[in-house]
């Protein structure tokens, strides 16, 4: 009866270590998983206000230098129409942003999700406090561009000159550009196809519009424009392949003495070649360029390649000076 | 934007019609070393280091990937001429060794001797003792020959010297390098003839050189001609006028040494012509030069 006794005991305090146990193992993994997911961290809000809430869910999370430190708590409509959104972030990084801190919408990648970043601000001022409001950018402007793409920075400005020299020798009414374009124009006359013709005529007034062009690169929103004009330019390489294949078989000899009015390509050919360079740079790093922009590029090198070795150039003009072209030039110092 | 459409559209006007098929299959890398070592040399013409430096980088991974000792030691080559032509010499030496080292171990004769000269060139300049090649014959491209040509007129062998750049100045090909190594050699014959007293070979040489030089644009090197006219001619105003044009290049190119070179001699003929007040300007344009090449210098050996 006693060893009955004893047996029921015992195995009670077995059951009752075992209860304890697990439910102490599962506090304690509740614990650090709450303390992982800073539910415990000590917050502090702040608030910014864009112009729309499309971007915007409660609960996405806030950024900074590609960590997260919060998540947008609350998004609402003011009575004046104004969208007041509410970010709770973690207390501890609080030292970290300064007053000038900006908020923006960004990607993850190429295609990853949108989250809101916060910037780091003018961090000579103090950090930023409980309830302030952070301003907010739409996209990155050009300094911030510049400031972020460090790599590519010495190259951006020199970029957009010599873009906009290439444009002002291209637009120039007697530019070597001009004139091949008129030529290309008369030989097409009596050449079939009114479809090459009429791709010749929108080429034209293309060229119209470059007048504008350093201009457009030196406002704001420059990466954004440069992926459009980038995928615009995938869409056009796509229709043009066919028209520039119909003028090889038909245009044929007619074209051929057109070669003299083109030879000034070659310099468009290097300056294309070191803005080529300067993109394949830049484009790793530019928030939201699409893919197939990388692959025009390549193809703007390959065509630069294909150039060169061109009928339309004069044939294979140009194949002897590769070797000299690709070996750098001696430093001689010949100062006297 | 349609400006990049506009140039690709060019382009593909320009490559329609391309010629022929290639029936061989090329190496993927040793054609992207090539592309890139291509834009390197022209960032270099360009005095952009850093895209060039990147560029060559790229260039010597590329080559290192397609396993061509060839395309390396051309690589390590060009990395070194960069870091030379930028006025970073230690870096330079060290690339143009592995470039040699590279050539010799794989007996690449081209690239040995194109390494190997400039190498010693390099040396002979910072007054260091330096390999004394014989003339090379004509079989080598043009800018073996150019480098050969200098480091004999810097250690005094004026006939090779002299060899060598009519060796450079033979050569047939038409592209844009070979005529700016052609405008080289024409400077280095006018050096050679003033070093030797020869002014009015001097003179045809120089006249030769601006010449050139407009034609093809070569700014450096005119600002160097326009600098040396002005040591051959006897005229005061045209003297001035010289190195007038060549100050106003200089300054252009930000070329620090032209300024002070320039600066001196328009100081010089002010003194005398004893223009006291021109003196003063001149005088304070050269303290600020100095002290732009003070700073310079400063920040390179924090570099």
């Amino acid at each position: 009866m006693v060893e009955q006794e004893d047996f029921v005991a015992s195995m009670r305090r077995q059951v009752g270590w075992f209860a304890i146990l697990g439910i102490g193992a599962l506090l304690l993994v509740l614990l650090v998983a709450s303390m992982r997911s800073n539910v415990f961290a000590k917050k502090f809000y702040i608030f910014f206000s864009p112009p729309s809430a499309a971007s915007f869910y409660e609960g996405q999370p806030v950024k900074f230098q590609g960590f997260t430190i919060g998540h947008v708590d609350q998004i609402e409509l003011q009575e004046e129409g104004n969208v007041r959104i509410t970010m709770e972030l973690i207390d501890r990084y609080r030292n970290m942003l300064h007053q000038g801190a900006i908020a923006r919408v960004t990607k993850e990648g190429l295609i990853g999700e949108q989250v809101v970043e916060v910037t780091a601000g003018d961090e000579k001022k103090s950090a930023v406090n409980d309830g302030d409001t952070l301003g907010y950018e739409t996209e990155a402007s050009l300094d911030q561009l510049l400031a972020d793409i460090k790599p590519a920075v010495s190259n951006a400005n020199v970029l957009l000159s010599e873009l906009a020299s290439l444009a002002k020798w291209m637009n120039d009414p007697k530019g070597d550009v001009r004139l091949a374009l008129s030529g290309i124009r008369e030989v097409t006359k009596g050449v079939r196809g009114e479809r090459l013709r009429v791709m010749v005529e929108q080429f034209t007034v293309t060229l119209t519009h470059l007048q504008k062009f350093a201009e457009e690169l030196n406002r704001q929103k420059v990466a954004y424009r440069l992926s459009s004009s980038l995928k615009e330019m995938t869409a056009i390489l796509h229709d043009i392949r066919p028209f520039s294949e119909a003028m090889g078989r038909e245009g044929g000899a007619t074209v051929e003495h057109v070669n003299a009015m083109l030879r000034n390509l070659d310099l468009l050919s290097k300056s294309l070649n070191i803005v080529a360079s300067d993109l394949s740079e830049l484009t790793p790093e530019l928030p939201g360029l699409a893919r197939e922009s990388r692959t025009t590029i390549e193809e703007i090198n390959s065509l630069i390649k294909n150039l060169q070795g061109s009928w339309f150039v004069g044939g294979d003009r140009g194949q002897g000076s590769k070797e000299s072209d690709a070996v750098a030039a001696p430093a001689l110092d010949l100062r006297p | 934007m349609k400006q990049f459409a506009v140039l690709v559209v060019i382009l593909m006007l320009a490559a329609c019609g391309s010629s022929g098929q290639k029936n061989m299959v090329e190496n993927p890398y040793a054609e992207r070393m090539k592309e890139l070592s291509s834009n390197g040399v022209t960032a270099m013409q360009r005095e952009r280091w850093l895209v060039a430096e990147r560029l060559f980088e790229r260039a010597l991974q590329a080559a290192q990937l397609a396993n061509d000792p060839n395309l390396i030691a051309r690589a390590w080559y060009n990395l070194g001429m960069l870091h030379v032509s930028a006025g970073d010499d230690q870096k330079g030496e060290a690339a143009l060794k592995r470039a040699s080292s590279v050539a010799e171990q794989h007996q690449l004769e081209v690239s040995s001797m194109r390494s190997r000269v400039a190498l010693a060139l390099l040396l002979q300049r910072q007054g260091r003792e330096a390999w004394q090649p014989d003339v090379l014959g004509s079989s080598y491209p043009a800018d073996i020959h150019l480098i050969a040509a200098r480091l004999g007129q810097l250690q005094q062998r004026y006939d090779v010297a002299r060899q060598e750049y009519e060796v450079v100045l033979k050569k047939k090909k038409v592209d844009r390098a070979t005529m700016l190594y052609k405008i080289e050699a024409h400077m280095g014959l006018a050096l050679l003839a003033e070093q030797q007293q020869d002014h009015e070979t001097a003179k045809k040489e120089v006249a030769l050189v601006s010449e050139m030089s407009r034609d093809i644009g070569a700014p450096r090197l005119a600002a160097h001609a326009l600098l040396l006219s002005a040591k051959l001619t006897q005229g005061e105003a045209q003297k001035r006028d010289d190195l007038q044009a060549a100050l106003a290049i200089y300054r252009i190119l930000q070329d620090l040494q032209g300024q002070s070179d320039t600066l001196h001699q328009l100081m010089h003929l002010a003194d005398r012509k004893g223009d006291h007040i021109g003196s003063e300007r001149l005088q304070g344009e050269l303290d600020q030069v100095g002290e732009a090449m003070m700073d310079s210098q400063k920040i390179d050996k924090r570099d």
